[in-house]
């Protein structure tokens, strides 16, 4: 097993991979930015290391400042999280080159998966469904109004190189055709430095659904079961789940096969997400893409399967065999997770950076909350808006509903907003708790969903309690004076004035 | 209220676009005495944290959470959150009579961020809700939007510039 691992990535993430080293005796090396100087991640681990200023190009996706703390710290690994540099194979190549083991899969692995082209042909190859569409890149325009009129519209436009939701446009009939050809050849370049594109049909309202597999470099392989990550806002993920409400015993393992094949297609050795689409109506699945890394999913897995699924990583990646059989794998009760961002649902998800100022954490049975802020931190406005990922597990999925409902009542957070309300009308929805859903649920319901009330009780309270605190630290007001030394110590009014100073 | 009037302070209250008159007595804190708009509670406060103050109001367990924002405070109690201005009860008039000073105002960015690219110009005509310049924070980009129909009387920032939360972007001149 490895001395010590450098941990090139921040916030809840890195936060966990250090308690996965923890528990496995491994020693600890974070990096941070300008930004982050007093996070979570960089206070606990045992050794930290300041790469740069507070733009991600400068600091946690500059390769050569990573490699630097690698190489100052001694990390005999380096763990790259999700996002950042994790689905880069010049920076898993570059990791080896240094003598250091890259915690995940093997670079051809990783550049494989990134090709979303190259991918469908390995993928279709291995005998896995995939979306119909283009074997290869649109040269022409002509071509793409060829394939698209064959295969059927509507069809869906992506950048070979994209992901993630990124890089893609519906098209709904030939004339809108060399505009979004236009538009998606221009974003991809711009985003991913590659304006190769392909066209799909488009699997309409689909959900999204994905196997989690973890393999060896013995060639074992075992798929852990779905996650179901249907509930999603503008493409991207918000609520994920596992089991899936409409995945049965028979469709689990015909999609746990196809992503154990996909996984030997590609010699997969580490963890890794199989991501499907999967038709509600003719139950029919495609492969969409594999995602090479830790996911930010994971612990609905982990809830699910007792499993811990980032100790597992760091153990393949230091060459120890998998230490379980499909055969022993259960899937127990239901767990659900909520992405908690700062962002708020009232203006219309306005991010939310700034200094959380209270925190209480939700707890009891069934919670777990993996974050990455603490009160007092100044959640910075230069990284993604995740500041936590809340977890409910219960026997079933409507009692896992019911933990995470009263989790997200205890939680607060106070100083920016959130979206805790948010999923809390979200649990509540009968589409939701009916199972019944697909992957537009969330922006159609947005467009009807009323905001958030209060009444005229809550409305006199608010500002009773806004004109208790501000007479307590002496301010504002007409009339005498109260003796305003009954009203609180000095100690306490000191910490009043300082919280007045700061707005 | 028959308690002495000495102890008692005035407020005048903004809470959504409601106008609220406060009267408070916390003479005898932790016990409180106030009349909101003609309704009287008798509260006692248990103090969690500054800026935290829990009670029971016929029986109900209930917390009311304070954070100073633009000038005012966020406050929120169970789900509901709301905004509250408190001012002297002698600024009514000024406030009544200040119609005018609003036909000049500044847009301000909602949020710390950078500005990507600027929507309007200067001279130029603004509808309500037409988008003015595109702020980018936490890797999303938003567009910033004129409230009210106008014309922009001036740009103060560039693209590529850093901005705080309430800085302002663009004054824009509305319609009399």
């Amino acid at each position: 097993m490895f001395q010590k691992v450098l941990i090139a990535n921040r916030g809840e993430i890195a936060v966990r991979v250090i308690r996965a080293c923890r528990d496995l005796g491994i020693r600890t090396a974070a990096v941070f930015s300008e930004a982050d100087r007093g996070a979570l991640h960089a206070r606990m681990a045992d050794e930290a290391y300041w790469i740069g200023p507070s733009p991600a190009r400068e600091s946690y996706l500059h390769v050569e400042r990573i490699l630097d703390a690698a190489r100052i710290s001694g990390a005999d690994a380096v763990h790259p999280g999700y996002g950042f540099l994790s689905e880069s194979a010049d920076f898993a190549r570059a990791v080896a080159d240094t003598g250091r083991v890259f915690v995940g899969p093997s670079p051809e692995s990783i550049a494989l998966m990134g090709a979303k082209l190259a991918s469908r042909r390995a993928v279709s190859a291995a005998g896995v469904p995939v979306v119909p569409g283009s074997p290869d890149a649109i040269r022409s325009d002509s071509g793409a109004h060829e394939i698209a009129s064959r295969i059927g519209f509507p069809v869906m436009l992506k950048a070979s190189s994209g992901g993630g939701g990124k890089g893609m446009r519906r098209v709904a009939a030939l004339g809108e055709m060399d505009a979004a050809l236009r538009e998606t050849r221009a974003e991809a370049l711009a985003a991913f430095g590659d304006d190769t594109v392909y066209i799909e049909k488009a699997v309409e309202r689909p959900r999204h659904i994905e196997i989690q597999v973890l393999a060896d470099r013995f060639r074992n392989a075992v798929h852990l079961g779905e996650r179901e990550c249907t509930i999603q806002r503008r493409y991207q993920k918000v609520l994920e789940e596992a089991p899936s409400p409409v995945v049965d015993e028979a469709l689990r393992a015909a999609m746990g096969e196809a992503a154990l094949r996909v996984s030997r297609a590609v010699n997969y050795d580490s963890i890794g997400t199989v991501e499907f689409l999967l038709d509600g109506n003719t139950r029919q699945f495609y492969f969409l893409e594999m995602n090479t890394r830790v996911q930010v999913e994971h612990a609905v897995t982990e809830a699910v399967t007792g499993l811990d699924l980032v100790t597992a990583q760091l153990r393949v990646a230091a060459g120890e065999k998998i230490a379980i059989s499909q055969e022993e794998l259960r899937m127990t009760g239901a767990a659900i997770e909520c992405r908690i961002y700062a962002e708020d649902p009232e203006t219309d998800f306005l991010p939310s950076p700034g200094r959380i100022r209270r925190l209480e954490a939700p707890s009891g049975p069934g919670i777990r909350e993996d974050t990455g802020i603490y009160p007092g931190w100044n959640v910075p406005v230069e990284y993604d808006p995740l500041l936590s990922k809340l977890v409910a597990w219960g026997p079933s999925r409507p009692e896992a509903i019911a933990r995470m409902r009263r989790a997200l009542a205890e939680f607060r957070i106070d100083g920016i907003a959130s979206n805790v309300g948010f999923f809390r009308q979200v649990l509540d929805h009968p589409a939701f708790l009916g199972g019944r859903f697909d992957t537009a649920f969330i922006d159609d319901w947005l467009k009807e969903r009323l905001p958030l009330t209060h009444t005229d009780e809550e409305r006199k309270l608010a500002v009773l309690a806004a004109a208790v605190f501000e007479l307590q630290a002496g301010v504002g007001g007409e009339g005498a004076p109260s003796s305003s030394s009954s009203v609180s110590d000095g100690w306490k009014m000191d910490g009043r004035r300082r919280l007045l100073r700061e707005r | 209220m028959n308690s002495p009037a000495g102890a008692y302070r005035r407020f005048l209250a903004q809470a959504g676009n409601d106008d609220i008159d406060v009267d408070i007595d916390v003479g005898k804190w932790p016990e409180v005495r106030a009349a909101i708009s003609g309704e009287v509670f008798q509260l006692r406060f248990f103090e969690v944290a500054s800026g935290v103050y829990w009670f029971t109001l016929d029986g109900r367990s209930l917390e009311a959470r304070l954070v100073p924002d633009g000038g005012g405070y966020r406050v929120q109690i169970g789900t509901a959150s709301l905004h509250v201005r408190l001012m002297d009860p002698r600024r009514r008039l000024r406030a009544g009579s200040s119609g005018e000073s609003r036909s000049r105002a500044g847009i301000r960015a909602p949020m710390p961020g950078r500005v990507v690219r600027v929507l309007a110009q200067e001279g130029a005509r603004v509808n309500a809700g037409q988008g003015v310049l595109v702020l980018e924070a936490m890797k999303m980009q938003n567009e910033i939007k004129c409230p009210f129909e106008g014309t922009v009387a001036k740009i103060h920032v560039g693209e590529g510039v850093s901005v705080s939360a309430g800085d302002i972007l663009v004054t824009v001149e509305a319609d009399a």
